[in-house]
This record gives structure tokens, C-alpha cells and sequence, in this order.
């Protein structure tokens, strides 16, 4: 199994890239042949309505569910051949946070660690960055069912974070936080892009998108509608000057329109 | 401390989660259940300290005898092993289902493997302290003083959980392939309520249906002796081995455990291989999961029977509860299959009913209360309503009773068809049991959620779980006694009843007023 340990990787190689992606799921069409690409140091967000296949491909690309058909490659890894390898590189953040209410928030990072094979001394240098980082020093012999919401989410955060991972994939990754909690984590995040990490979150809050990404993915039926940086997507929707949200919601919205979009 | 990533890291997980599950357990419930292991360890003590020399030692393996001993050991380890079967088919399913921890589990770099095998390894692990506690003692007390090769009892019930295990992934993972998810999880528990109570039915139904043979239920020794001849079980059978092999018959252990250690990675295999696809089919099962229900007709009916359809919706909805029931009801067979048969000549007579009958209805209203009572999963939204507590609580007793006395008037119309006296005394047996328990509930609430009580499947407080029964003795004992011609001596049980309900009876806070 190939551990590739470099520090400073390549950041213009491609992180992640799906081609093809499909599933179904009892005859329904959740995700229907999606194929994007997010480069070492870039924030992709997929943006959609609920329903659209937006975790579905996370999924797949974490190695959770066995897609039917298309390729997923993680830092030039091929994730359906070699799933071990290229889980080496990810980190995968539902949004619920799956946290072990009955382990303390030191025990959880400490697990973490050890599923993804970091060393002790790291694993304790790294923990308690993150959680001072975090603001759950205090609380890290705190079992994690005493935790308010915020609080679980920010150690599931340092969870994802504490093997360093290459892709960060986020699902929904600020709901439920505060104001000060949201922007630590989107902080962090930044970091991990500026670090040369592929970034690929989803979210409904389009502001978030607008502001954090890098580029965007409009997936609606388990299809990709269109994707671009925001200029570009709002230069190919016609509406200059307009709101991500506009933009979004006259894709989502009107098929055909965007359909002859996605065609010029 | 061990490898991370490493099976026994894992299983160290496993079970250290396995030991902190519950509701921040009290040290005072672990020093309790350690008290009553150190008294049951004395108390067999005593009884193995004299008996114990006198039973022979094992090997059973000579003789028609011997094959008996070892055919009633049989029934022990089928009783068991149907026990252990039952919890490890809900454990698979929950392991599907509720699968938090596997989606982090199965992200991380480490084989799926390893992952599902350590998974299923702890749930076979998680069946042993109940056995342990139980058969522990005796067993070590009767190695001691009887041949330590009642050892082996140890080593086979620890396999025995493995094989009930491998078992129960191989069901749950055929179920989900055959019957798709959404009834699964559903014919899984009513599956593992009857593996519970299968062996139990079996021996009702080979005694009604012997003692129909028989005529005489008494046996004399010689007949004992002639039963045993005719009977004639060879200890060398092959379908005596697990008897022979908890026994300590040394080839039938190998050979038992080299069955099991086929048998388990068998099972991981079957339940892995297709582990991936079934969760993602679980997972995606609530969106695509619609109930259209014809009527739906908006405002109709006031806000008290729209307490009572939301009730009677979720307790349709929810399987476990009905397994539940199903489980109530399948002990209570037997008793049908005497009370169906005419001239039986087992004299029980359908005054033995009556009684019955009441503590049934009692236990089945008393969970139904808990569940439409304490079990409400919004209840702040309940309280903010423009409608009064007390209209809302009646409207949960009538949801919680009226099943109860649905299910109930079957038994009654035969009963009142086959003894009009008798049938009488157990209606009111059943009306005022079961009124009584639910009443209990209401008054001794233990506010929870519908998902709590899934997962610790118990109920309410311990005041209130004591009250109930003690009630619903007072009153089946009164019903009984009277169906019996003995009225008089039937008012001590109720006079008792009724004092408990008295003692129990808390005036419902006005949530009004708890809010102002």
C-alpha cells in the first residue's frame, strides 16, 4: 500500500478527479454520470438543491458506496482500484457529526488518529493544536454527549483534520455554528487550502460559497448543471452584476435555460 | 497498549465503548449488579458444595442415559443459543441502520475487513456478560467440585455467541437481499422475537399435545424408565455434538470449534461483502420512504382526536413496539390452545383465564401508556398548544387503551361463550387492569423521547414499573378469586390494589400554569 508522506505536494496536480460518476438506487437515478476536477489548493463547493446527489458523490469519492460506474482519482490515486491509498489522503466531514458520545473529545481525536495511522507523539502535538485552536482545550476530557452542538461539530472538524488530509471533503460544514465557530472553521479551511489541501465542500448557504470557493458546481438530478468561478458562472447565466443566490436559483429552477448555458 | 489500526486496538474500542453505553450509568447500578454476582456466586456455592460430588462427571457418552442427560442439555444450549440468535439478528440490524460510526469507521485507510469482522466479533462479545453472570458461577462451582471438564461449558457457550452471531449476519444480510430494507428491519425484529420465543412454544406445544396422548400426568418411575428406553437417545448422535461438547467430551469440542471457526468468517464474509451497498440502501430509505394515508382530512374532529390519530399513527409505525406485542401475545398461545380444546385433561378450567387475562392487559397497557405518555417526542410543542393538559392526556390514555382492549376482545368473547361468570369477571378484570396501569403511567411520567425509549427499551421510572405490577396483581388475584366463587376473600387483593393506586395517584401539573 503506497503511504505518500510528502509534506509540500505539487499544488497545480490534480487533487481530485471524478469522470463519469453514477448510481442508482433502486431504479432512481441519484447520481448520473458527474465529472469535475479540483485542483491541490483549490476550494470547490457543489452547490444544489436537496436531493441532487450532492452527498451521494461525496460518498462515493470517500469510499462509503461503490458507484455503478466512472472514476474517481485522489492525488493520482485510483480510488476504486485502491480505496486503502487514497483514504489514506481523505477526510470526509458529514454533516451530522458522528462523534462517540461516550468517548471524551481527546479519546475521539486520539481514535481518529489511529484509524488513519498517525504516530502517537503527533497524534498529541496535533490534538492539541486543534483543540486549543478549536476552543475545546478545556473540555478535551469531556465526554463528547455533553457537547453542545457547535462543540461536536468542531471536534468532528478536528477529527477530519488531525491526518492532515490532502482532500477535504465537508458536507454542509457550517450549520449549526455561530458566528464565531463558523468563521474558525472557515479559517481553517482556508489554511488547509492555502497548505496545497483539495477542498470540496457542499452547502446551501450561497453566501458561503460566493465568498470561500474558488470555483462552483451547480449539480441538480444527480447531473452537473454548469460550473465556473463565480464571474464565470454568472457571465454564462446572463445576469451580470447578480447575486450567486440569482444565479442558482434561475439554474436550479429553469432546466432548459440552464441547459442552453451549459451549451454555449 | 496495542498497534493502532490493529485488530485489538479496535476490539479495544469495541469494548471499551461497549462498556460506557447507557445513560451515564450510576456507580451505585454497577456496585449493585457486582453485589448480586457475589451473593449468586456464595449462593451457588452452597448448592454445588453438597450436590456437586453427587453428579456424575462428565463425559456423557455411555448409554441410552446418558443420551437423555445429554438431549436435555440439548434443550438448554437450543434455549440459549435461540436467545442469543434473537439479540444478534437486532444487533446486525442495528449495525446497519444506525451506522454512524461505520461511515467514519470505513473512511479511514483500514481493510472494511478488519473494520465488519472486529464489529461482528463484538457483537457476538456483547451477548456474553448476561450468560456470564448467570451460568458463570454454577459452572466454575461444578467444575470444582464435580470434574473440571465442565470447563469446556465455558469455552462452548463463548463459541455458541460466535455461532448465533455468524448466524444472525447471514439472516439479516439474506433478508436484505430478499425483502429489500424498508421490511427488514421490520421482519427482523418480529424474526428475532420468535427465535426468542420458538424453543419456549415448541415445548408448550409438544406438552398440550402429550398430555392430550397421555391422560394421566403423573408418571411412575417404571414409566419413567420405559420413557427413557423407548426413547432411546445415542449419546454419539451427530446432532447431540454441541451437548457433547459443552459436556467436555474432548473430540466433540474440537470438532465444535473448528465448525464455528468455519462458521464465523462465513458469516463477516456473507454480511461484508455486500455490507457497502446495504448501508448505502438503508441510508437512503428514509427520503424515498412516502405514507400516503387516504385519510388525511385536515381539521376534522377537534384537537382531542387529533392527539389520538397522531398517537394511533405512531404506535403503528413503530416495529419495535409491535414486536413487542407480537412477543406478549405468542407466550399467551399456549394458554389459547387449552382454552380451544374441549374436555382437556389438564384441569384447567376457564376460571384459570381470568387472571391472565387482567395481568395481560395490564403489562400491554402499561408500555402502550409509557409510549403515548412519556414517550412524546415534542412535547413543548404539545404544551404550546391552545388546549389543556388534561384534555390532552385523556386523549393519550384512550389511544393507549384502545388497542389493548381490541386485542383483548378476542379472548374475552371465547371465554364469555365458553363461561358466561367467568367471562364477566375477566372483562372487568381487563378494564379495570389495564385502566389502572395506564393510569399509573400517566400520573408517574418520566418525560423521554420515542428514541430513547428504542434504545434502552425500558420503561419509566422504577416506582412506577413496581406500582403497575403490584396493581395488576392485586386486581387479577381479585378477578381470579372471584371467578372462582370466592368474592369475599377477592376484596383483600383489591382493597391492596386499590391502596397502591391510591399512594401512586399524583394530581397531573397543570402545564398552564408551569409555564406562567
Amino acid at each position: 500500500m503506497p503511504r505518500r508522506k510528502e509534506k509540500g505536494f505539487d499544488t497545480m496536480t490534480s487533487g481530485l478527479k471524478v469522470t463519469g460518476l453514477a448510481k442508482s438506487f433502486g431504479g432512481k437515478r441519484a447520481v448520473d454520470g458527474i465529472g469535475f476536477e479540483v485542483q491541490g489548493g483549490e476550494l470547490y463547493a457543489l452547490l444544489g438543491p436537496n436531493g441532487a446527489g450532492k452527498t451521494t458523490t461525496l460518498r462515493m469519492v470517500a469510499g462509503l458506496l461503490n458507484a455503478d460506474a466512472g472514476d474517481v482519482s485522489v492525488f493520482g490515486i485510483d480510488a476504486r482500484r485502491d480505496p486503502s491509498a487514497a483514504k489514506q489522503h481523505i477526510a470526509w466531514l458529514p454533516d451530522e457529526p458522528l462523534l462517540y458520545d461516550k468517548l471524551t473529545a481527546w479519546e475521539y481525536l486520539e481514535f481518529v488518529a489511529g484509524l488513519w495511522g498517525v504516530d502517537t507523539a503527533t497524534t498529541a502535538k496535533r490534538a492539541e493544536e486543534l483543540l486549543r485552536l478549536l476552543g475545546l482545550w478545556e473540555n478535551r476530557n469531556d465526554r463528547c454527549e455533553t457537547f453542545s452542538r457547535g462543540m461536536k461539530q468542531k471536534a468532528v472538524l478536528a477529527g477530519a483534520l488531525i491526518h492532515e488530509p490532502k482532500l477535504l471533503m465537508l458536507d454542509e460544514p457550517l450549520t449549526g455554528l455561530d458566528a464565531a465557530a463558523s468563521r474558525l472553521v472557515k479559517d481553517l479551511i482556508r489554511e488547509r487550502v492555502a497548505k496545497g489541501a483539495a477542498v470540496i465542500l457542499t452547502t446551501h448557504i450561497l453566501e458561503v460559497a460566493e465568498r470561500m470557493a474558488d470555483r462552483i458546481g451547480i449539480i441538480k438530478d444527480g447531473k452537473l448543471l454548469i460550473e465556473g468561478r463565480l464571474d464565470e458562472l454568472q457571465a454564462r447565466a446572463g445576469a451580470q452584476g447578480q447575486s450567486l443566490e440569482d444565479v442558482f436559483l434561475s439554474l436550479v429552477s429553469q432546466p432548459q435555460a440552464a441547459a442552453e448555458v451549459a451549451a454555449q | 497498549m496495542s498497534k493502532p489500526g490493529s485488530v485489538r486496538w479496535l476490539m479495544a474500542h469495541e469494548l471499551r465503548l461497549f462498556w460506557r453505553r447507557g445513560k451515564t450509568r450510576p456507580k451505585s447500578g454497577l456496585l449493585l449488579v457486582g453485589l448480586m454476582l457475589a451473593l449468586w456466586l456464595l449462593f451457588s456455592f452452597f448448592i454445588f458444595q453438597r450436590i456437586g460430588p453427587g453428579i456424575p462427571p462428565p463425559p456423557f457418552l455411555d448409554g441410552p442415559g446418558d443420551g437423555l442427560v445429554l438431549a436435555a442439555v440439548g434443550v438448554v444450549i437450543a434455549f440459549m443459543g435461540s436467545v442469543m440468535l434473537s439479540s444478534s439478528i437486532l444487533a446486525a440490524v442495528d449495525v446497519i441502520y444506525t451506522r454512524n460510526d461505520l461511515d467514519l469507521l470505513l473512511s479511514s485507510p483500514l481493510s472494511p475487513w478488519r473494520i465488519l469482522g472486529v464489529r461482528s466479533a463484538a457483537i457476538a462479545i456483547g451477548a456474553l456478560p448476561l450468560y456470564a453472570g448467570l451460568l458463570g458461577p454454577p459452572l466454575l462451582w461444578l467444575a470444582i467440585f464435580s470434574s473440571p471438564l465442565w470447563l469446556s461449558s465455558i469455552i462452548f457457550l463463548i463459541s455458541l455467541a460466535f455461532a448465533a452471531t455468524a448466524l444472525a449476519l447471514i439472516i439479516v444480510t439474506g433478508l436484505f437481499r430478499l425483502i429489500g430494507p424498508k421490511n427488514t428491519r421490520i421482519l427482523a425484529q418480529i424474526f428475532s422475537a420468535l427465535a426468542g420465543a420458538g424453543v419456549f412454544l415448541a415445548f408448550q406445544y409438544y406438552n398440550i399435545t402429550s398430555g392430550r396422548r397421555g391422560g394421566d400426568d403423573t408418571m411412575t418411575q417404571q414409566q419413567l424408565a420405559a420413557l427413557v428406553e423407548s426413547l432411546n437417545f445415542d449419546p454419539n448422535a451427530w446432532w447431540l455434538l454441541p451437548s457433547r461438547a459443552f459436556t467436555g467430551d474432548i473430540v466433540s469440542v474440537l470438532i465444535w470449534l473448528v465448525l464455528v471457526g468455519c462458521l464465523f468468517p462465513l458469516g463477516v464474509f456473507v454480511f461484508s461483502r455486500r455490507f457497502v451497498s446495504d448501508a448505502a440502501a438503508a441510508s437512503g430509505m428514509g427520503q424515498r420512504k412516502r405514507v400516503t394515508d387516504s385519510r388525511i382530512v385536515g381539521l376534522r374532529g377537534g384537537a382531542m382526536s387529533s392527539v389520538i390519530r397522531k398517537e394511533f399513527r405512531l404506535l403503528k409505525r413503530d416495529p419495535l413496539l409491535l414486536s413487542q406485542i407480537g412477543m406478549q401475545l405468542l407466550y399467551l398461545l399456549p394458554l389459547g390452545f387449552i382454552l380451544m380444546r374441549p374436555g382437556g385433561s389438564i384441569p384447567i378450567t376457564p376460571q384459570a383465564f381470568v387472571g391472565v387475562l387482567a395481568l395481560l392487559s395490564s403489562t400491554l397497557a402499561a408500555s402502550l401508556v409509557w409510549i403515548t405518555v412519556s414517550a412524546e417526542d415534542a412535547p413543548d410543542l404539545i404544551a404550546s398548544a391552545p388546549v389543556s393538559s388534561a384534555m390532552v392526556d385523556r386523549a393519550k390514555l384512550i389511544a393507549a387503551l384502545a388497542p389493548v382492549l381490541a386485542l383483548m376482545a378476542i379472548p374475552l368473547g371465547a371465554l364469555l361463550l365458553r363461561d358466561l361468570a367467568a367471562g364477566l369477571w375477566a372483562t372487568a378484570g381487563v378494564l379495570a387492569a389495564s385502566t389502572a396501569s395506564a393510569l399509573i403511567g400517566l400520573w408517574r411520567r418520566v418525560p423521554g423521547s420515542r428514541r430513547e425509549f428504542v434504545r434502552r427499551r425500558a420503561k419509566g421510572s422504577v416506582i412506577a414499573s413496581l406500582g403497575q405490577a403490584f396493581v395488576a396483581f392485586g386486581i387479577s388475584g381479585a378477578v381470579a378469586l372471584g371467578a372462582y366463587g370466592l368474592p369475599l376473600i377477592a376484596l383483600i387483593p383489591a382493597l391492596i390494589a386499590a391502596v397502591i393506586l391510591g399512594v401512586l395517584y399524583k394530581p397531573t401539573p397543570d402545564k398552564a400554569l408551569e409555564i406562567g
